[in-house]
């Protein structure tokens, strides 16, 4: 049987440490009613676990505690815990490596910062870490949806979470949040009649094809307002779409939402 | 989370390579003989054996050259290849430096295109569950009908970096790995790679090689408590458990390999499991003791060992026990015990509270016989 997946999104970002995470859920789980796009202040440190907690709780207001314990947390990463991996390389090398810190060590993984969630938020359902290049968010998200519609599990919370420290920041590819944020906006304006930040989808009809968003600037709403625009064309699908957005960089987004 | 029974999805070509054995089966004689001895040492550096290890495994579970357009791949890991990330934080400074930052992804990627694999790729990363969550996963992908076939391959090399961090938490046994013993006092790490092909069993089988099982059923659960400790009342691996058991009898089980980490939490743990979940007391058993704990490997590795036993029809014992703290329990250890299975499942459990359990069945008509 085929359900219908609803997807609530929201999203944080302060240019240098994008956080974006949506829930997918049935209809029996009411949205809140103020869900909208917000942008949190940004922290100086660890504004991932930080922002993530504080979107995941925006999210799950209203979400008893026995919805939670069979709600999913699906997550997609590009770069996973590679700064925490840098914390703990240089408490290895510190000191002739005597001193390698375990506290630093359990954080390594990329479902360090999801596991915190589920054990901050009571979540018991599955969890599952994506790595991708492209748009982890989208994989995570579109995963979720597969195992709604399968029925193996009724709710969940799916986005991507991406941190990079100072220096690596400006790299195209570390707004991969961002580039969720995208797809979502896209599909928001190719299905037009939807309220805002609620996008239905059936699951079953969604595939992501080699979907791409290139070299989008983290911090560039602009670029999120012109990739609004150019999908409201298409108002049902949309395939494949190349444009300049204002930065000059390209935009190019390939998903099907027939 | 209602678990669904899975009777059409079927693992097989199993590939499985560690630094001393290059499949699966002389991996499982050697753990049935007791022996560590390599029956083909790998030659190879760690430089090279992430390379190494999952070349040998996926060649293995590839699908004929005709299917392999359309194949997927998922590769479970904690960490992928440490070379090129740890290349580039030994190049940065204290002000960064130029070079991209290696992703996870870069490693499916890489191996599909050596193989030449154009289904859908993605990295599952879900700590030392991560190879039971990348089976599930395709074969929720396979009865979505997304795809007709996957390749799951699970790799972990346990290089300096691992290790470190490991004596960091001081979670590695100064003596051996003795799984659920008395004297047992940290786990032993292992590197490995393993891969299987993930069909439809609805499809014809061409180019299925080995043994193969039926994925019976699965289970995915949070324990929802710490970030590196199992919850002391095995309420996540029990859920996980009867999820996978859906629509089955817990009595059908004939054997369990367990995490068995070897660790005094997650031994416990998984002890308080089965005594809440079997009161028939199946065969239990456990690897790691032998192989190391291979990390993200182990779950895919360890299935491959689950299906050479349901085709050769024998319990290994469990390497390193000797003084069972849970005589009640029906470990076998020792020497190996030949008995009737007809089910077993595997069990895997990792930081953050993460379980995957998955229940593996001997399809129609294929030969089995005693060991």
């Amino acid at each position: 049987m085929t359900e219908t997946v609803y997807i609530y999104a929201l999203a944080a970002q302060d240019g240098r440490k994008p956080v974006h995470c949506a829930r997918n859920m049935n209809a029996d789980v009411p949205p809140p009613d103020d869900m909208e796009h917000s942008y949190l202040s940004g922290r100086e440190s660890n504004a991932m676990t930080a922002q993530a907690h504080e979107l995941t709780a925006l999210l799950l207001r209203g979400v008893s505690v026995p919805q939670r314990e069979s709600m999913g947390l699906f997550i997609g990463t590009c770069y996973g815990s590679l700064e925490d991996d840098r914390l703990f390389q240089a408490s290895r090398v510190a000191d002739g490596g005597k001193f390698a810190s375990p506290a630093a060590f359990r954080r390594t993984l990329p479902s360090t910062v999801p596991a915190e969630l589920t054990i901050a938020f009571g979540i018991r359902g599955p969890l599952i870490t994506f790595a991708d290049r492209e748009t982890p968010g989208m994989l995570a998200i579109i995963r979720a949806a597969k195992w709604i519609d399968s029925g193996r599990m009724n709710a969940a919370i799916a986005g991507s979470l991406d941190f990079l420290t100072h220096d690596h920041a400006d790299a195209p590819d570390s707004s991969s949040s961002c580039r969720t944020l995208l797809c979502l906006l896209a599909m928001r304006a190719a299905l037009p009649q939807l309220q805002p930040w609620a996008t239905i989808m059936r699951a079953e009809i969604i595939s992501l094809g080699g979907s791409t968003c290139q070299a989008v600037t983290p911090s560039d709403e602009t670029s999120f307002s012109a990739m609004a625009k150019l999908t409201a064309a298409t108002p049902h699908s949309f395939r494949r779409i190349e444009q300049p957005c204002g930065d000059g960089n390209t935009c190019q987004l390939e998903l099907q939402v027939m | 989370m209602t678990a669904q029974r899975t009777p059409t999805v079927r693992l097989s070509c199993f590939g499985a390579a560690t630094p001393m054995h290059p499949s699966a089966e002389s991996i499982f004689s050697a753990w049935l003989s007791g022996k560590s001895a390599p029956s083909a040492p790998l030659q190879e550096s760690e430089n090279n054996l992430w390379d190494a290890l999952t070349t040998q495994a996926i060649t293995a579970a590839l699908p004929p050259p005709e299917h392999r357009y359309h194949c997927g791949l998922i590769l479970a890991t904690t960490k992928g290849d440490m070379q090129p990330v740890e290349a580039w934080l030994n190049s940065r400074g204290p002000d960064g430096g130029s070079a991209a930052p290696p992703m996870l992804s870069d490693n499916v990627h890489a191996l599909a295109r050596r193989f030449g694999l154009g289904g859908p790729q993605m990295v599952i990363s879900t700590a030392c569950s991560s190879g039971l969550t990348a089976i599930i996963e395709a074969a929720v992908m396979i009865q979505s009908r997304e795809v007709q076939r996957m390749v799951v391959c699970a790799a972990d090399v346990a290089g300096g970096f691992i290790q470190d961090g490991f004596y960091a938490l001081k979670a590695i046994t100064r003596t051996q790995c003795r799984p659920f013993d008395r004297q047992r006092d940290g786990l032993a790490l292992g590197s490995a790679a393993a891969a299987c092909l993930v069909t439809s069993d609805n499809h014809p089988q061409s180019g299925v090689r080995g043994p193969s099982v039926l994925l019976e059923g699965w289970g995915m659960s949070c324990d929802a408590t710490h970030l590196t400790a199992p919850d002391r009342e095995a309420s996540g691996l029990v859920r996980a458990i009867r999820q996978a058991l859906a629509g089955l009898d817990a009595a059908g089980i004939d054997a369990v390999i367990l995490h068995g980490t070897g660790t005094a939490y997650n031994d416990a743990m998984e002890a308080l499991a089965m005594r809440q979940v079997f009161p028939h007391r199946p065969y239990l058993t456990a690897a790691k003791g032998f192989l190391g704990h291979t990390l993200g490997a182990s779950g895919v590795l360890e299935t491959a060992l689950a299906a050479c036993m349901l085709h050769r029809q024998v319990v290994p014992a469990t390497t390193g026990l000797e003084y069972p703290q849970w005589p009640e329990l029906n470990f076998v250890r020792a020497s190996p015990t030949a008995a009737p299975l007809k089910r077993i499942l595997k069990t895997a459990s990792g930081f953050g509270g993460l379980n995957a359990a998955i229940v593996l069945g001997i399809p129609k008509g294929e030969s089995i016989g005693h060991d």
